[in-house]
């Protein structure tokens, strides 16, 4: 990696600290994200101690390479999330102006990637230590794990960019990858990796190594190849995108729009198309879902764990669509004053956003419903019941989150960008699907705030150049 | 048809607007010319009541901008620079957005965004995201917003930043015909060309404060000989220092 470059990316890293998080908010990511990971790491090394003392070193080894494997699933999503937007940032057709080759500045590009996913590193070593200590192993074979534990680590962000840059390849009319088959060819890669580390007999580390580093070396300089390719083709060669893809959806927004008062449609409107459209924020999030659906089928056995059940999904799906109606549709807020300088009140506006928290109500329990009708005994009494409860707390969360964004700046526009409100909803959210009764509170207590809200809304100083 | 008294904003440490008056009548033509900084995006933030101001009364078609709100924001069409859009939304779709808003019937509202896109020559990108658009196409856009509700008073910030010279040429004979109409403009830039162009009356503006203000036709009897408005801006503005 050219040593300017990662001297003002370190900078870069620095500002972004400096400016963004506040003291506050970095003394509780500290305890919040120290807590959790000393919890993790603790109950890990317990649980390795466990099986250590009571089956013995093989069986600890299995324990450890299954628990890698549960750790590069968790961390595979938040590695291919964080390479696209990394990829997607404009900040990289500076570099491609520098006097360097194309391959230098992409191959700078994807090292500067890498170079701030390996941040988090310590916290990935960390989770080998929690085992490694525990048994008997030589210098070499010692030496040895921490590179290749090191090199699965950086496997999901590499794999992240392998994806994007495959995707956006799709728009070139003679890419050198297509996304099925890019997606096809992470899956060997993954499979690979994950199956050498999991045929624990062979204990052939330096074997392991060998095979992880050609594995990801290779998935590098594909990326970098296809980054030349994307950065170097004419714009006019480009497919442009295909905005019908979003056809299907519109029938259904007018569907929706029918259902919604007139008064505040185009707010609803524009919500609606802008959360169908930015689907890669949350498309993640869909297969989460349809994995919670179908293994609740398949435990749940009782009315009441039904009950639970569904609630705690329409809860979380809730929290999530609550954060995505304020948060993306808005995009940090600075686009308030499109809506402030055009003859509306406020009061539309706001209540436009209780209206788009309703959408996922509708849609979690309307999929909700079809799986709860293969439980038997389920009726529609508690149907309604869980209904109203999952309406209640999306509603709740909506203006719980508007309202705590707007209490704690001076400028609306700051809002989405405090940290601190992530954390306060973190906390209602798992309060909320611990006692369900307290939404009442928080209801009221957003209800009674509505009037300063509004007011604060129309006194925020709209601030964005 | 628009009064400025006394206005005064004051961003922490930076007095953005200083004691600021300024009167305007209806149909006139008002350049703002003044160097980045020196507070005419503020001022045209304050028209609209996007901002708080500290001292100071605006009056606007007989009405306080403070007391109503959404009738001067029914009266006055702004195009902000940069350009703030939303993204995932088409140009159409945006401007579908921002006219029914304002009230506009929608038969009505369908013909004049066609018109409006047929005009800026956005009619190609009409089936792709903003986010998609360049800088010019995104002014464009902006403007076509201001435009679509015909407002009687137009607030356009560097309205010919990014816009090709077709483009300009354009938007120039759009907004000479909105002079016939009896539409007030409040046009900042910083080619003065386009300000010597367009507008009847000229104000200069530092650090918050006008340091000069004429008619067109004055500030060219008051020029001394070789003197441009160029040189007499950089004149004043040296002097104001």
């Amino acid at each position: 990696m050219n040593p300017i470059v990662l001297k003002f990316h370190i900078r870069a890293i620095r500002n972004y600290i400096r400016t963004r998080l506040d003291w506050i908010t970095i003394i509780e990511i500290l305890l919040f994200g120290g807590f959790l990971v000393y919890y993790v790491l603790d109950s890990l090394h317990a649980q390795f101690a466990n099986v250590l003392l009571k089956k013995g070193v093989g069986a600890a080894w299995n324990a450890f390479y299954r628990n890698q494997a549960i750790a590069l699933l968790i961390f595979l999503p938040s590695g291919m999330a964080f390479a696209r937007k990394q990829l997607a940032s404009p900040g990289h057709q500076v570099l491609l102006t520098m006097p360097m080759t194309m391959y230098r500045a992409c191959s700078t590009i994807v090292d500067q990637i890498l170079f701030s996913w390996a941040l988090l590193l310590p916290i990935w070593i960390g989770f080998l230590f929690s085992f490694i200590f525990q048994v008997h192993t030589e210098t070499v074979e010692f030496i040895t794990i921490i590179i290749y534990h090191t090199l699965v680590f950086f496997s999901p962000v590499l794999l992240g960019m392998f994806f994007w840059t495959a995707w956006k390849s799709t728009r070139l009319k003679h890419g050198l990858l297509r996304w099925f088959n890019t997606l096809v060819l992470i899956s060997v890669l993954t499979a690979i990796v994950l199956l050498s580390a999991y045929n624990h007999k062979m204990h052939h580390w330096i074997v392991h190594t060998l095979i992880t580093l050609v594995l990801l070396v290779l998935s590098r300089s594909l990326i970098i190849h296809q980054l030349v390719n994307l950065y170097t083709v004419i714009p006019d060669k480009l497919i442009s995108q295909k905005w019908n893809i979003y056809q299907p959806f519109m029938f259904w927004v007018r569907v929706y729009m029918f259902f919604t008062p007139k008064g505040i449609r185009p707010f609803v409107r524009k919500d609606t198309l802008y959360i169908l459209r930015r689907y890669k924020v949350y498309a993640l999030l869909i297969p989460a879902f349809i994995i919670a659906i179908v293994a609740g089928i398949f435990h749940v056995k009782t009315f009441d764990e039904a009950m639970q059940w569904m609630l705690s999904i329409s809860i979380a799906s809730g929290y999530v669509f609550a954060n995505m109606a304020f948060r993306f549709s808005d995009q940090g807020c600075e686009l308030l004053s499109v809506v402030r300088s055009q003859p509306v009140s406020m009061k539309r506006y706001w209540f436009a956003k209780f209206w788009d928290a309703l959408l996922p109500v509708i849609w979690i329990t309307g999929v909700g419903s079809i799986a709860l009708f293969l439980i038997p005994g389920f009726n529609l009494v508690i149907y309604l019941r869980i209904l109203l409860a999952a309406a209640f707390i999306n509603v709740t969360l909506v203006f719980v989150q508007t309202n705590f964004a707007l209490y704690s700046y001076p400028y609306t526009r700051y809002a989405s960008m405090w940290y601190n409100l992530y954390l306060v909803m973190g906390v209602l959210f798992f309060t909320i699907l611990l006692f369900p009764p307290l939404s009442i509170a928080f209801w009221l207590f957003g209800y009674l705030a509505i009037f300063r809200v509004l007011k604060q809304l129309k006194q925020t100083d709209v601030l964005y150049d | 048809m628009i009064k400025i008294q006394n206005l005064s904003k004051k961003y922490d440490r930076t007095q953005a607007l200083d004691d600021f008056s300024l009167s305007i009548g209806r149909g006139e033509f008002w350049g703002l010319i003044g160097p980045n900084g020196a507070g005419k995006t503020t001022l045209y933030k304050s028209l609209l009541g996007l901002l708080t101001i500290d001292n100071g009364s605006i009056i606007i078609d007989g009405k306080k901008v403070d007391k109503h709100p959404e009738h001067i924001k029914k009266i006055i069409g702004y195009a902000a620079e940069p350009p703030v859009l939303y993204e995932y939304l088409t140009g159409p779709e945006f401007l579908e957005f921002t006219g029914t808003l304002n009230g506009i019937e929608k038969n009505e509202l369908v013909q004049k965004i066609n018109h409006l896109l047929k005009e800026f020559d956005l009619e190609f990108k009409s089936k792709d995201p903003i986010a998609d658009y360049s800088h010019g196409m995104r002014k464009k856009i902006s403007l076509a917003a201001a435009f679509l509700k015909e407002p009687s008073i137009l607030l356009l910030d560097e309205p010919t930043s990014g816009l090709d010279a077709e483009s300009i040429y354009n938007l120039k004979n759009h907004l000479l015909s909105f002079r016939d109409k009896g539409v007030t403009l409040l046009l900042s830039s910083h080619i003065i060309e386009t300000v010597e162009k367009l507008c009847s009356h000229v104000a200069i503006i530092n650090k918050g404060r006008i340091i000069y203000k004429d008619t067109i036709e004055n500030i060219y009897s008051a020029l001394g000989p070789g003197e441009t408005l160029e040189t007499l801006l950089i004149r004043l503005l040296r002097e104001s220092e």
